[in-house]
């Protein structure tokens, strides 16, 4: 049972995405920044013990793409998607800090090929699995959060991929993220390291760190207490996360 | 009771009720009354007594170029009559719409560089478009004064503007963000001139909260000029998510919010997000829900463009997906505003120069590189 303000915690949570908005347009990294202030009013309309909120489509332009295939992609712009919800917890929860997770990647450009221009895309996501019914048994042995790479996003676009062959394998283990945590991945795997500067700035550290205690500390804690390195209560088993770790 | 606007310029009788009768028409439900400068003596105490009967009034730019019968001139400009008439209303005279009807020459060398001076009037008609666009500016002049009565019934001396302005359900205003909550019902009572111009300026008349007929159609993915049952999903959704307030009759929008989460997302729990989808997966179900077959997919500007439109392309006016677009270059929006777009390739054929639609400054490597690709693979 959350001891927390639930109306504080989203309040809180949704000045944070307002800050995170702010510095993106501040920064020049995101000039539409709509899906951020519209994922802040939704999490401050929240009730109950509850917290949600839906980033729809935040865009950010890529120009320092490395080794793309096709070769000649200009125009290549990523789509940053996250819906994401939880209970209201205190700052020293140990479990799950999500109930529920869609946290997408899409990454469109345009390919010119013989004077004819196409579009090429590429997807990943963070996947949060589903609750199995009582005594079932996963397909396949994978991290309760992980990344694959594809999607509905690929699936459904009737693209042709060349020679590629996408597969939904492997899930790699990645600990959750909400759009604060998803926005800072997006700038570290994607911006070069000299304009992120401004990640030690204060507003924008204040908000990362508050997110990364909130969410990654739990999911670090109990990935430690595989080795006996935890609190002594821990309410997320670590075996769920990283099912590969032999207990 | 008809609407009645005030009508001022130095110019001649004639050529000043040649074109109050154009705007009138044939309706009875408006009046122009003309007046030249030397008709209240060029006394702005007396022109003040004589406004107390209008429910508007419209400026010439520059009143004091043509004297009268006597060579007298008039010693002010629509801007200075119209900061004296905008003082005189925080003092309690009457709230009346000021419109500013000029040619462009009269404007250039004052009006144009002095954003202090378009502050003043709630709407600029250059005299070619009062003859051309006749009907519209009337509705327009109509929508202004109405929409002025509204907001003036709307404030309370202790706590400003109230929110029952803009006639939402309790559980609606949601539709409001904070942002412009703060902005708009700041329980600190201003002049309804000045809520008026927050309201059509900053809320109307840039994408937001409100929406155009036109987005609308985008956000929905149809096309509205193919789409023979387009009137009929209007008036569907019309009753939930129209806009209602000051100036929506002159400015007809929707409530984007309301739009998304009242009526489409209600129709199931599972239907996605609309710029999620594709406009033919959009429209799909939307003959699904409403039972009108005759929707049509809006067809992206070009072949390679993607159909998950959340936006239009301000130069051609077709639906848009962001990710096929640049940002036009114009003021910060504010917190509740939407950025506004034009489609690359218009950017990249400088459509758009002459209406000064062009790419924000930041923007302009991105198109760079795009127009080298396209250039090259060309050559090649």
């Amino acid at each position: 049972m959350p001891k927390c303000n639930p109306k504080k915690f989203r309040s809180e949570l949704a000045n944070e995405l307002r800050v995170l908005a702010e510095v993106m347009a501040r920064e020049k990294l995101c000039l539409d920044t709509k899906p951020l202030r519209e994922a802040e009013e939704e999490c401050r309309d929240g009730s109950g013990e509850e917290w949600g909120y839906e980033l729809n489509r935040l865009i950010f332009r890529l120009t320092d793409v490395k080794n793309p295939i096709p070769t000649n992609v200009v125009n290549v712009s990523l789509e940053l998607s996250v819906k994401v919800s939880g209970v209201c917890l205190d700052d020293d929860h140990t479990g799950d800090p999500f109930n529920e997770l869609e946290f997408n990647i899409v990454i469109n450009g345009q390919h010119n090929n013989g004077g004819r221009v196409k579009k090429v895309m590429c997807s990943s996501h963070l996947d949060r699995d589903l609750p199995l019914s009582p005594g079932g048994v996963p397909r396949f042995m994978h991290p309760f959060y992980h990344f694959q790479h594809g999607g509905y996003n690929t699936w459904n676009t009737g693209y042709s991929y060349g020679a590629a062959l996408i597969l939904e394998t492997p899930r790699i283990a990645h600990p959750p993220m909400d759009a604060i945590l998803g926005v800072d991945f997006v700038l570290t795997n994607h911006f070069p390291t000299k304009i992120l500067g401004f990640r030690e700035d204060d507003d924008y550290s204040r908000i990362l760190t508050s997110a990364q205690k909130r969410i990654w500390r739990p999911y670090v804690q109990s990935l430690a207490s595989a080795w006996g390195a935890a609190p002594t209560v821990c309410d997320w088993p670590y075996i769920k996360l990283w099912p590969q770790l032999m207990p | 009771m008809a609407t009645r606007y005030l009508y001022i310029d130095d110019d001649a009788l004639d050529t000043l009720e040649s074109f109050a009768s154009r705007v009138k028409g044939t309706q009875d439900d408006f009046d122009i009354g003309v007046m030249r400068p030397s008709d209240f003596g060029h006394d702005v105490t007396r022109l003040f007594q004589i406004l107390s009967e209008y429910d508007g009034i419209i400026l010439d730019w520059r009143l004091d170029m043509i004297p009268d019968e006597s060579g007298k001139y008039f010693s002010l400009r629509a801007g200075s009559l119209a900061q004296e008439i905008r003082t005189r209303q925080t003092e309690g005279v009457k709230e009346i719409p000021i419109v500013l009807w000029s040619t462009d020459p009269k404007l250039t060398r004052s009006y144009y560089g002095d954003t202090t001076s378009q502050d003043l009037f709630d709407r600029r008609h250059d005299k070619q478009e009062v003859i051309d666009n006749s009907q519209r500016v009337r509705e327009e002049l109509i929508s202004l004064s109405e929409g002025y009565r509204k907001i003036s019934a709307s404030i309370d001396p202790d706590q400003g503007l109230l929110k029952t302005v803009f006639n939402l359900t309790d559980e609606n205003l949601e539709a409001i963000p904070t942002s412009l909550d703060a902005h708009l019902f700041s329980n600190c009572r201003q002049a309804a001139h000045v809520y008026a111009r927050l309201i059509l300026e900053r809320l109307i008349s840039v994408p937001g909260p409100l929406i155009s007929e036109e987005l609308l159609a985008a956000r929905l993915g149809i096309d509205k000029e193919r789409s023979s049952a387009w009137t009929n999903l209007l008036e569907l959704l019309s009753g939930e998510t129209k806009y209602t307030g000051p100036f929506s009759d002159g400015w007809p929008r929707w409530w984007a919010f309301l739009v998304e989460r009242k009526w489409w997302r209600s129709r199931s729990p599972k239907l996605p997000r609309l710029n999620t989808l594709a406009a033919s997966d959009r429209v799909s179900k939307l003959r699904e829900i409403t039972g009108l077959e005759n929707l049509i997919a809006a067809q992206p500007i070009k072949d390679f463009y993607s159909d998950r439109y959340r936006t239009i392309c301000e130069f051609y006016r077709r639906p848009l997906d962001p990710i096929d677009g640049v940002i036009i270059d114009e003021k910060e929006p504010m917190p509740w505003q939407e950025r506004r777009y034009l489609s690359i390739d218009a950017a990249l054929t400088r459509r758009g120069v002459g209406q000064n639609i062009r790419p924000h400054p930041t923007e302009t490597d991105r198109l760079d590189e795009i127009k080298q690709s396209r250039t090259q693979d060309a050559e090649v």
